[in-house]
């Protein structure tokens, strides 16, 4: 499989880089309009009332009241456009689909295409499918079981440790008489009595 | 790519290798008490047909512990014969994940297996040497250079 997953190919690092440019000029122009617009607004916002709903005018003869009835209008008409654009999309994308389907093979394209066995055999692996099938058939037995088998493999391992351990102390001991110094082993007290010394103390 | 292994991530690294010597004991222990299940499960249902047969005559049957020795035995002979020459292991190979194999990894043939299971079961304390041996093996396997090892596959793999 040659395929990399998650490395970003150059024209993906040139496009990011492009992207955090703009994004960088846009915060640069908003912080500048903030300082700009902030003494602005104070002036604005009182004059665009004024002219949006002028003192002594009748509320429906007020320029905000007819903005206001315009973009409801306007929303009403979206809404209805997009229902009747649905409306269309939805009887004419299935037709234009089934009749593309009709020239072309989608399970060839993607035999051709893609390797499926490889894609399939690559997904099961990731999910552990057999540790799907034994969660979801019998999962306490097979629990069980694998527990047993994983500790009498330790314990065969264990022995063959132990028995090694024995067979070297017993090679050293035939190649130099006298001078076999046991292999300490970590977890393991071991207790050296040479030829002539005293006997360790007893402790009880 | 690899195969989808069947076999849980814990155990895969072992597989193929020589089973020690607490794997084949726990194997052989269950084997035992399955062959020992199955005689008394036919030793009771044989009675219980006598007692159907003439329940006025019937007295419970009992054999001499030489015999029932002797029977059990040569079950367990024809039961490990047959288990190792067909599937290369036993319930009890079963349940430990273990398979009994020739010398290339083949199968067991049936008079090989015939003479294994009898040293098996003639000279069982064989399989003690298993624990000292490096390469794990019984006195059984040593004889008839045959190897058990651990295989969690549910089926023999194809050569």
């Amino acid at each position: 499989m040659g395929r990399r997953y998650g490395v970003a190919t150059r024209p993906q690092l040139e496009l990011g880089l492009t992207m955090d440019i703009a994004l960088g000029i846009l915060v640069q122009a908003r912080e500048r309009a903030a300082f700009i617009g902030g003494p602005l607004q104070l002036v604005a916002r009182p004059a665009a009332r004024i002219v949006l709903r002028p003192p002594l005018v009748p509320r429906r003869l007020q320029l905000g009241t007819w903005l206001r009835r315009a973009a409801d209008r306007g929303s009403t008409y979206r809404g209805k456009k997009r229902n009747e654009l649905d409306a269309v999309l939805d009887r004419l994308l299935p037709a234009l689909l089934t009749e593309m389907m009709r020239h072309v093979d989608v399970a060839e394209l993607l035999q051709e295409n893609v390797d499926v066995v490889a894609l399939a055999e690559e997904v099961i692996a990731e999910i552990d499918l057999p540790e799907i099938i034994r969660d979801s058939t019998g999962a306490m037995a097979s629990d069980t079981l694998l527990g047993v088998r994983m500790h009498s493999i330790s314990g065969d391992d264990a022995i063959a440790r132990a028995v090694d351990r024995l067979r070297l102390r017993l090679t050293r001991g035939t190649v130099e008489p006298g001078a076999a110094a046991p292999v300490p082993v970590p977890g393991e007290t071991v207790v050296v009595v040479s030829p002539g010394s005293d006997p360790p103390p007893r402790t009880r | 790519m690899g195969a989808i292994s069947p076999v849980p991530r814990e155990g895969r690294p072992f597989q193929g290798q020589q089973a020690g010597l607490v794997t084949r004991l726990v194997a052989n222990t269950v084997d035992a008490l399955t062959v020992s299940v199955v005689l008394l499960a036919l030793h009771v249902g044989i009675n219980a047909l006598m007692f159907l047969v003439s329940p006025r005559n019937f007295e419970f049957a009992t054999a001499s512990v030489l015999l029932s020795v002797t029977i059990a035995l040569l079950a367990m002979l024809v039961y490990m014969t047959i288990a190792w020459s067909i599937t290369g292991r036993t319930y009890g190979d079963h349940v430990m994940g273990l398979r009994v194999v020739g010398r290339h990894g083949d199968r067991v043939w049936p008079p090989t297996a015939l003479v294994r299971a009898a040293l098996c079961v003639g000279f069982p304390i064989g399989l003690l040497w298993c624990g000292v041996s490096t390469s794990r093996r019984s006195v059984q396997d040593v004889l008839l250079r045959t190897s058990v090892i651990y295989d969690w596959r549910p089926r023999r793999a194809t050569r």
